[in-house]
């Protein structure tokens, strides 16, 4: 499934791109993550999330597949399971940063529902994902924008 | 199914207790029409499941100050109970909608408010009627709003250590009529693909004076067309200001796309079927 | 040959009994002390390599007995023809669903519990997710390694297609010059169609318990054709067929998904790693995912017609999508025979066709009542129907003018042979009320339907005991649709005896070989066997009542006759549709009001299971047409439940009126005709021709949701 998600950002350009790639601090901006840390280049960390009325502790790594600083583009990938009720989901995130004060910031998901949890079915699913990933933007919009 | 502690209280004060020492690992089970197809597929896998069926004076219907229903009546009782249907044959029949005959015997209204699936009947039907959820705690009483209990998908505004024990619905306006719109274009056992219930009253003149307009399966929960409502208040309520009211009801809906439709699809029947809900209550 | 009184008798069915009661023992019925559970590990991604599966976890929890991966089950391969489809995957999977591993524990909620705790490494693959992207001239080979595969033996050599992702690819050309009667039609048509996969959705799930006893290998399955199970799985595990011995009991509904057996390979590796019996229950969710639906077809037909409208010249281009394995066809060209010859049942004296069956990293398609015929005939007869209005003639007198009759050229090399095809239709018509005028929004549709009879050998036993009491032996079962009380009518009637007095015992795999349950095939072949058996024991008694033969016996005594009977007449049943519905404009909502359907099944020898099938069929019909749609999004199955997988209940179903008119010649048994696959095929077509009469919208896929109306019509302006 694929999701889009646009916000402006009253900040400069470089300001938006360095709260970006400061990975541990952008993952905790995904609402509901919890036990986020840092290990090399992997973020680990655990989303807990309710898709309708199960909730679903997905622990997983974040990593940056790659990233163009010039172009204000990166690809971040996202690999994270439930073992209780047995699915994982991943997904490739790809950031993109343009202008500059205000900073527009483009997240575009393309995600993907493994095994059991996909059996709550595809539009709950996509309606919480897209909730998780208004709040992303909203939180990295409110990060940057405080001093 | 994985194994799990069930216990079935036999006072309303035991199982508030109960649900008190636990809230985050206790389930709640009414009918458990949704909840056991859950745990058989093994999606909600409960520590203890608080089993309600033994509170038999939740399931009780009576017309105090208007109508009120039990958390435990099941669809079935309330769809044959003469209270539900003087109060409104609107009621009685969306609870008679609602899946199938062996569904309606064992789901109970206040399992299915809970559950808080946003393509039920009984929601949308209660919304129109001003219905409100008396919600109790070990520590407290208090009373919601129907529009104020459903937050989102699947979940509602009450705390974990809170149980449903009854809906109380006032007395409607004299003269008011009520419906209830079920679209199935696929098959009769189906949920809704969009659903809309209207009550309306109007004075001598024809003038509209009590509008309800509520939707169901057009949004993350089920909802009242405010807008819609407003524009009929006062109006008469003829051609042209169904045609309105139907717009803005349209306008409101925020539907999920999925295998009963697309958004613009709902989005449009929302339109089509509050302006039949309408023309036939006017 | 008379038609004996008792056909006229409404039967009581030898199954009827145990099922109302609730006694059937079912296989999922089938338990043992001792016995294990077992659950699957699958795939989760439509296309992936398999780096490394760490089963340590798993194989730690108490009470796990054995957990096996694709490492050991020795290169394993399962099919009903070409087997292509791993036991269990050991380096890539090919679809959401494929199997990596296996448990067998104490309980299911052990072994399920075991299979959260294993970890399969995957590397995920590019996935050719439909079949254009499968066809392109670079696409990646799904099965690179295909030459290796064993092809168990049939009639005619292994197909092979110009693409390396083709499953199965045939060609056919019946009649004259196709290109030369094309330049000779007036007008020439092109119409193109979809259908999406449908499930069989039978009540009973697959399961089986498979035990090793006596160097034997014991299978009690779901499967409804043992002795073909039995012959697939020692070619697939490589042990000799002797040593494998099937007994299937009764089946819970079949509708052809039965003939597919998966689980019944992965248990025997691990019964024999544990000495113990080890089970399976095929979750809904897996079946709905995992489990040989109808194949998705998109079908492409062109037609020249003269400027009465007659058919001069046809051709067809048909695409299934095969899925990931072939294994679920049974068929020699590994094709979905019913979507090949286009135009069935039509006059049409030159044709071509193409019809191709292609390797995606979808679920594998299987076999489902008349497979390939409802998407051809929903594109066949709804481009009759629009050629009919582009000419302005009536879409009825169409049909009428090319239906085949006796001899006349049609899609296939033999000239046609079935019933009055015009005969069938007028009725249609006439009870349908064609000529009655109807309320705007309404509309009536037609498609005629017309389903081969089945062909093959099977072998009945007979043994009259001194008790007067015949016992019949078979090794065809019970799926529910009838068969062992067909075959104790058919040798009551033909000795003239109450039927009561008949018992009818399957046997295992351990007696002649019996070719199962499908392809129409049972009223044709074991009714013809019965018969013939019946027939041999007449011989032997020379004229002497059974009775009176029963009592000369001494003690112990019995008299035993076996007939083996080969059925090889080519024959056809037909049915033309007739439905009238309203179509809702603002929504676009169709509700099917009435519906006739004048069949030609011969003659009938069980009415109530007859009503039965048709009742059933055009039921099933109907779902495909309204509300069926196994979707897929990105290779996942969106429907997994039966909740969102609509199908009808019985409040959906409008007043069917179903007509015999039979010419008499069936070529079955007392001129029986086949029956179970010859009312759904139509149903699509005829509703979807119906919409077009009664709104204007035209639906080239199915199903006919209100959605889709509703946007034709939006489109229509």
């Amino acid at each position: 499934m694929k999701l889009e998600h646009t916000v402006s950002i009253d900040a400069p350009h470089a300001r938006v791109w360095a709260v970006l790639m400061d990975l541990p601090a952008a993952a905790r901006c995904v609402p509901g993550t919890v036990d986020i840390a840092a290990a090399g280049d992997v973020v680990t960390g655990t989303l807990e999330v309710r898709v309708g009325p199960v909730k679903l502790s997905l622990a997983g790594t974040v990593t940056i597949e790659s990233r163009d600083d010039v172009a204000g583009t990166a690809r971040l990938r996202a690999d994270a399971a439930d073992h209780r009720i047995g699915g994982a989901v991943r997904a490739f995130v790809d950031v993109a940063v343009t202008g500059d004060a205000p900073t527009q910031l483009r997240v575009s998901s393309d995600i993907a529902i493994l095994g059991r949890i996909g059996e709550l079915g595809q539009p709950l699913i996509a309606r919480q994902a897209d909730k998780v990933l208004a709040g992303f933007a909203d939180c990295l919009r409110a990060k940057v924008a405080a001093p | 199914m994985r194994p799990f502690d069930y216990v079935e209280p036999d006072t309303l004060d035991e199982a508030l207790a109960l649900l008190a020492g636990d809230p985050d690992g206790t389930l709640v089970m009414a009918g458990g029409t949704s909840l056991v197809i859950l745990m058989k597929q093994d999606l909600v896998r409960p520590v203890c499941v608080l089993g309600l069926r033994r509170l038999t004076d939740l399931r009780a219907i009576d017309t105090k100050d208007g109508l009120r229903l039990g958390a435990l009546a099941t669809h079935g009782a309330i769809a044959r109970a003469d209270a539900v249907r003087s109060h409104a044959p609107a009621l009685a029949a969306t609870f008679a909608a609602v899946a199938t005959v062996r569904i309606r015997e064992q789901a109970t209204v206040g399992g299915n408010l809970v559950h808080a699936d946003p393509a039920q009947d009984p929601p949308v039907t209660l919304l129109a009627l001003d219905a409100t959820a008396v919600v109790r705690s070990s520590a407290r009483e208090r009373r919601i709003p129907l529009d104020e209990l459903f937050v989102d998908l699947f979940e509602t505004s009450l705390e974990p250590d809170e149980l449903l024990v009854r809906i109380e619905l006032p007395a409607l306006p004299a003269g008011a009529r009520a419906i209830y719109k079920k679209f199935l274009p696929n098959t009769l056992d189906d949920y809704a693909t969009v659903s809309v219930a209207a009550v309306i009253a109007t004075d001598a003149g024809g003038a509209c004076t009590h509008a309800r307009i509520a939707l169901g399966g057009a949004g993350p929960v089920p909802f009242r067309a405010r807008d819609a409502e407003q524009a009929l208040l006062g109006r008469r309520i003829d051609d042209a200001a169904i045609k309105v009211a139907a717009a803005l009801a349209a306008a409101a809906t925020d539907p999920i796309p999925d295998l009963r439709g697309s958004a613009a699809y709902k989005r449009a029947m929302a339109g089509v079927w509050t302006e039949r809900a309408l023309r036939e209550v006017a | 040959m008379s038609v004996p009184a008792l056909f006229g008798a409404p039967e009581r069915r030898l199954d009827g009994d145990d099922k109302t009661n609730g006694t059937t023992t079912y296989t999922a019925d089938v338990r043992f002390p001792g016995a294990l559970e077992s659950a699957f590990v699958r795939s989760p991604y439509p296309h992936a390599r398999i780096r490394s599966v760490d089963t340590a976890r798993a194989r730690a929890l108490p009470g796990v007995r054995a957990v096996i991966t694709g490492a050991d089950v020795g290169g394993a391969r399962l099919g009903r023809r070409l087997q292509d489809w791993p036991v269990l995957c050991w380096d890539r999977v090919l679809f959401v669903g494929d199997r990596v591993a296996a448990v067998a524990a104490d309980t299911r909620a052990i072994a399920e519990e075991a299979v959260r705790l294993i970890d399969v490494d995957y590397e995920e693959l590019p996935a050719l997710l439909d079949m254009d992207a499968a066809l392109r001239p670079d696409a990646p080979a799904l099965h690179p390694d295909s030459a290796t595969y064993r092809f168990l033996e049939g009639r005619g050599p292994r197909p092979h297609g110009p693409h390396p992702n083709h499953q199965g690819y045939v060609t056919e050309a019946h009649g004259g010059d196709v290109d030369a009667a094309f330049a000779t039609a007036v007008r020439v048509f092109e119409h193109e169609f979809t259908t999406p996969r449908v499930h069989q959705v039978a009540l009973e799930p697959h399961a089986a318990v498979v035990w090793i006893e006596d160097d034997r290998v014991h299978v009690v399955s779901t499967n409804k054709a043992p002795f073909t199970l039995r012959d697939q799985m020692a070619a697939g595990l490589g042990i000799e067929p002797d040593r494998i011995v099937v007994d299937n009991g009764p089946i819970g509904g079949d509708f052809g998904g039965k003939g597919l057996s998966t689980d019944e390979y992965v248990l025997y590796f691990l019964a024999k790693l544990t000495g113990k019996p080890v089970r399976a229950i095929t979750r809904m969710a897996d079946e709905l995912t995992a489990m040989n639906p109808r194949h998705a077809s998109r079908i492409r037909l062109r037609t020249g017609v003269d400027a009465t409208g007659r058919i001069v010249a046809h051709e067809s281009h048909a695409l299934f999508d095969g899925g990931a394995y072939a294994a679920g066809k049974p068929t020699p060209r590994l094709m979905v025979e019913g979507g090949v010859q286009t135009l069935e049942g039509y006059r049409v004296p030159a044709s071509r066709h193409l019809a191709a069956v292609v390797y995606t990293n979808q679920v594998p398609g299987g076999h489902m009542r008349a497979p390939g015929q409802p998407q051809n005939v929903f594109a066949s007869e709804s481009h009759l129907d629009i050629i009919a209005r582009e000419l302005g003639i009536d879409p009825l007198d169409l049909r009428r003018r090319n239906a085949a009759r006796t001899g006349d050229p049609v899609t296939s090399d033999a000239p046609w042979h079935g019933p009055n095809l015009p005969a069938l239709l007028d009725r249609a018509a006439k009870e349908i009320g064609a000529d009655r005028p109807r309320e705007p929004g309404r509309g009536i549709g037609f498609a005629l339907g017309v389903r081969h009879v089945g062909t093959g050998s099977a072998t009945i036993s007979l043994r009259l005991d001194r008790d007067g009491t015949i016992e019949v032996t078979t090794g065809v079962g019970e799926q529910g649709g009838g068969q062992h009380t067909l075959i104790q009518r058919i040798v009551a009637a033909t000795l003239g005896i109450d039927p009561k007095v008949v018992r009818v015992r399957r046997l295992s795999t351990d007696s002649p070989k019996d070719p199962g349950i499908g392809g129409s095939r049972v009223t044709p072949v074991h009714g013809g066997a019965a018969l013939a058996a019946a027939q041999a024991l007449q011989a032997k008694l020379e004229g002497a009542s059974v009775a009176a033969a029963a009592a000369s016996l001494g003690a112990g005594e019995s008299i035993a006759v076996s007939a083996k009977f080969d059925a090889t007449a080519a024959d056809h049943g037909a049915c033309a549709h007739a439905v009238e519905v309203v179509v809702d404009r603002e929504t676009g909502t169709v509700r099917v009001l009435r519906a006739v359907a004048v069949v030609d099944v011969g003659q009938v020898i069980n009415p109530v299971l007859l009503r039965g099938q048709l009742e059933g069929g055009w039921v099933y019909g109907l779902g495909m047409a309204l509300t069926e749609d196994l979707a897929l999004e990105d290779g996942r199955v969106r429907a997994a439940n039966l909740g969102d997988y609509k199908l009808l209940t019985i409040a959906d179903v409008p007043p069917l009126k179903i007509v015999h008119l039979s010419d008499h010649h069936g070529v079955g048994p007392y001129g029986a005709r086949s029956s179970g696959e010859l009312l759904n095929p139509g149903v699509p077509a005829a509703v979807a021709n119906a919409v077009a009469d009664a709104s204007g919208a035209r639906v080239h896929a199915l199903p006919i949701t209100a959605e889709r109306v509703w946007t034709a019509l939006l489109d229509a302006g």
